[in-house]
């Protein structure tokens, strides 16, 4: 397979054609590629640059979803000619953290696992705490494997691996939010990370057979996290309100950019990236989402010091959380905007 | 690059009677026996897997109390025995249960009394009859043998006045257990008794339930040709995994019924009723198509049960016509369902009537609509607009604004983009059951 395959795949899902995708799929299977390399080599790097165009803000939430949506959709009929595996007990469920929507990284993992002989039962994208413990009753679970892209999201996974270990189950956590060290997750108590999906089937194997209840959180911040991921909502609200409140003034280009759109819709990830820098004891989790929202703004063509004008904001709002403030200040020292 | 995170406890030894017994060293011995059985408690009362709890149970022993353990279960007629040497994996072994009274083991169950015996004088080979009559399976007796131990100490399992099972404790050559010890590790030995036979029994309930919900559960959408379909489903009370909210599609390939609706209430209780409810509206199914017909009939049967509770459902029925797809709906006491045109459009499909099981009146009409290729019909519950937000309800509004800006090309994606929008509007809050089913004529049918 040639290593521009993937763009041909790419300008299918763009365009929301799921019969075009399929045939693109069915040329390089015809060639001779197996539905594994076609998953890793085309339709993850397809999907990498459909998650860049959003995160840059080059296309709508509607877009990525169109092209999702046809991705996924591929990706179960090549995962419908992956023989399940001869013995279907205990197996690992594999998961989207609570109101995560980006189930194609979990879809893969699940995916990766079934080729490698290990059952799977796959819970699909945004499942609770609840839902996910009964789950793993149910199926007698021998671990969960646990995605998660947004950073805003780390306070819930916490929340899902507490309730999973206190089940002497084993979790298996990845994707997007973490680094590469696995350093968050660690933290947040996980019993093993991976890279990546290809990475999935190994880390499995190598889990323990039961595991205690994680330990609680005990570092200094962890518990303004949960309470900045409690109060998100109305955090954000203010915070927005406040930018308004501090621009008197407005050009003609303010009124044509859609910075302000897009800044609105940026603000929720922000303080969500906040509370999940607090609860995973990193503070670069904060700076990337900084970083983020400046290349966002710099798209927009969003006035001079936007980006330190809302975190400046958001410290004030700060001022009963010393960690959260210190934290703020510490990224605002590093801002380039 | 996989990174393992998980790292054993380091504690004292738990066994070894301090010397001399100053106050202050048996407050320290007791505390940390204390914290031990209060930790063994926590880790295994959360596992409802009996197996899952016995890896527990060993990996907390060894190495931290003694040198090597084993778990030994009777159940129908077998014993299942699990072990384990410091330093090395969980072994497990079936074995049929021996006679009454004819081994340690069984004495020890049907005693419900401990018992030490003495393995090895230090010099020679230790009481190989000993061994076995405690240790039934070979390749355990010989990790035990491995470390030499002096004694072999037995302790049931017992709850609720029944043995049901023993652990089987030893030490490293030299160290045995004195009657401290002993007292401390049957204590443990209780403690962990009653929690695997609740784990045991409620094991057993949850098969049970299981089998008895598995109709009350949301089926799975069937391939019906042409169309594809798309469904969110999210209960009340997550921990019940069932609610009040359903939906169904079943019929021929040509000629099928779609069913949406909303029990009054939430949970198991609600469940039931929606089961009766799908079940009456397949069995009308059969005897005449038209959806007025179908819920007419409904209707008469839950007026007649006389429960005094009420039902509100959508109902379809679906029929290919060369390319397009016709839609019978009606409506008993439900928000209408949307049509989502391939090119952009928005419409309400205009149908109402009584909701079933209150009064014996029949008003349920059919309204006739058609999907082109490329057009979505979506079905929803009240939980979608009365989605409970930071400031207000989801509303129908919003549910328009998300409708309008979603892409059409896909169902799938249409329900994941209001479900999404729904979630995130939610946030944490309580919710009322959602369901959401969508029906869509394929774009580039085959």
């Amino acid at each position: 397979m040639s290593g521009v395959a993937w763009t041909e795949y790419f300008d299918a899902v763009a365009a929301g054609d799921r019969t075009r995708a399929l045939e693109v799929v069915r040329r390089y299977q015809d060639a001779g590629a197996s539905p594994m390399q076609i998953m890793s080599e085309v339709i993850a790097l397809a999907q990498t640059r459909v998650g860049e165009l959003w995160a840059a803000d080059t296309w709508s939430v509607a877009q990525e979803h169109a092209a999702t949506a046809v991705s996924e959709s591929v990706l179960s009929v090549l995962g419908s000619q992956i023989p399940p595996p001869a013995d279907p007990a205990c197996p690992v469920i594999v998961t989207c953290v609570e109101q995560e929507w980006h189930a194609l990284p979990a879809l893969m993992v699940a995916e990766h696992l079934r080729s490698a002989g290990i059952p799977v039962s796959y819970l699909g994208a945004n499942a609770s705490a609840e839902h996910l413990v009964r789950h793993v009753h149910d199926v007698e679970a021998r671990a969960v494997a646990l995605s998660c892209s947004l950073s805003a999201s780390l306070p819930r996974v916490r929340r899902h691996i507490e309730a999973v270990t206190a089940t002497g189950t084993p979790v298996l956590v990845g994707g997007a939010a973490f680094d590469p060290a696995g350093r968050r997750a660690s933290v947040l108590g996980a019993t093993s990370y991976t890279l990546s999906g290809e990475l999935a089937p190994d880390a499995v194997r190598g889990l323990p057979a039961a595991v205690t209840p994680a330990a609680p959180l005990t570092h200094e911040g962890a518990d303004e996290g949960f309470a900045v991921h409690a109060e998100r909502e109305a955090i954000t609200m203010r915070l927005h309100d406040r930018v308004k409140a501090s621009r008197t003034t407005y050009d003609l280009r303010d009124l044509i950019s859609g910075w302000q759109h897009a800044l609105a819709d940026h603000l929720p990830h922000l303080v969500g990236a906040l509370a999940g820098a607090l609860v995973a004891g990193d503070r670069t989790v904060l700076a990337q989402s900084v970083t983020w929202l400046d290349d966002v703004m710099g798209h927009r063509d969003g006035p001079d010091g936007i980006t330190r004008s809302v975190v400046a904001e958001l410290q004030t709002l700060m001022s009963e959380h010393p960690v959260a403030s210190r934290m703020l200040s510490g990224v605002l020292g590093t801002a380039r905007a | 690059m996989t990174v393992p995170l998980y790292l054993r406890d380091q504690t004292t030894d738990l066994l070894v009677t301090p010397h001399p017994q100053t106050p202050e060293a048996q407050l320290r011995l007791g505390s940390a026996r204390a914290g031990f059985l209060a930790r063994a408690a926590r880790s295994v009362g959360g596992s409802m897997q009996t197996e899952r709890a016995v890896e527990l149970i060993l990996e907390m022993l060894v190495p931290e109390v003694v040198d090597w353990a084993q778990v030994v279960l009777r159940q129908a007629g077998q014993l299942h025995c699990h072990a384990t040497l410091a330093g090395g994996p969980v072994e497990h072994a079936t074995v049929p249960a021996p006679r009454e009274g004819s081994s340690t083991l069984s004495r020890v169950m049907s005693h419900g009394l401990r018992e030490l015996s003495l393995v090895s004088m230090g010099v020679g080979e230790p009481d190989s009859g000993a061994i076995a009559s405690a240790v039934p399976d070979p390749g355990m007796r010989e990790s035990l043998n491995s470390i030499r131990p002096a004694d072999l100490l037995v302790i049931p399992l017992s709850a609720r006045g029944r043995g049901f099972g023993a652990i089987t404790l030893a030490r490293r050559g030299g160290d045995g257990f004195d009657e401290d010890g002993i007292e401390f590790l049957e204590e443990l030995a209780h403690s962990l008794a009653v929690t695997l036979d609740a784990t045991r029994n409620l094991a057993d309930s949850r098969r049970v339930a299981g089998v008895l919900s598995r109709d009350l559960a949301p089926p799975r959408l069937p391939e019906m040709p042409g169309a594809r379909l798309a469904k969110y489903y999210r209960v009340a009370f997550e921990h019940e995994a069932l609610g009040g909210d359903f939906y169904d599609v079943h019929g021929e390939d040509d000629d099928w019924t779609a069913v949406v609706g909303d029990v009054c209430g939430k949970g198991a209780e609600a469940a039931v009723l929606t089961g009766r409810v799908r079940q009456a509206v397949r069995t009308a199914a059969l005897v005449d198509r038209s959806p007025a017909k179908i819920l007419d009939l409904v209707n008469r049967v839950l007026v007649s049960e006389g429960e005094g509770t009420f039902v509100t459902a959508l109902c379809a029925r679906v029929r290919r016509t060369g390319d397009q797809l016709a839609l019978s709906v009606a409506a008993a006491g439900h928000h209408p369902p949307y049509l989502l045109r391939a090119g952009g459009g928005l419409e309400r499909v205009a149908t109402e009537g009584t909701v079933l099981g209150l009064f014996d009146t029949n008003d349920y009409a059919d309204a006739e609509v058609v999907l082109e290729p490329g057009d979505t019909c979506l079905f929803f519950t009240d939980g979608v607009l009365e989605a409970p937000g930071f400031e207000e309800q989801f509303g129908e509004e919003r549910l328009h604004r998300v409708l309008v800006n979603a892409p059409r090309a896909d169902v799938n994606a249409i329900v994941e983009t209001v479900a999404m929008t729904l979630a995130e509007h939610v946030g944490d809050r309580a919710h009322d059951d959602i369901a959401i089913l969508g029906v869509q004529n394929l774009p580039d049918p085959r």
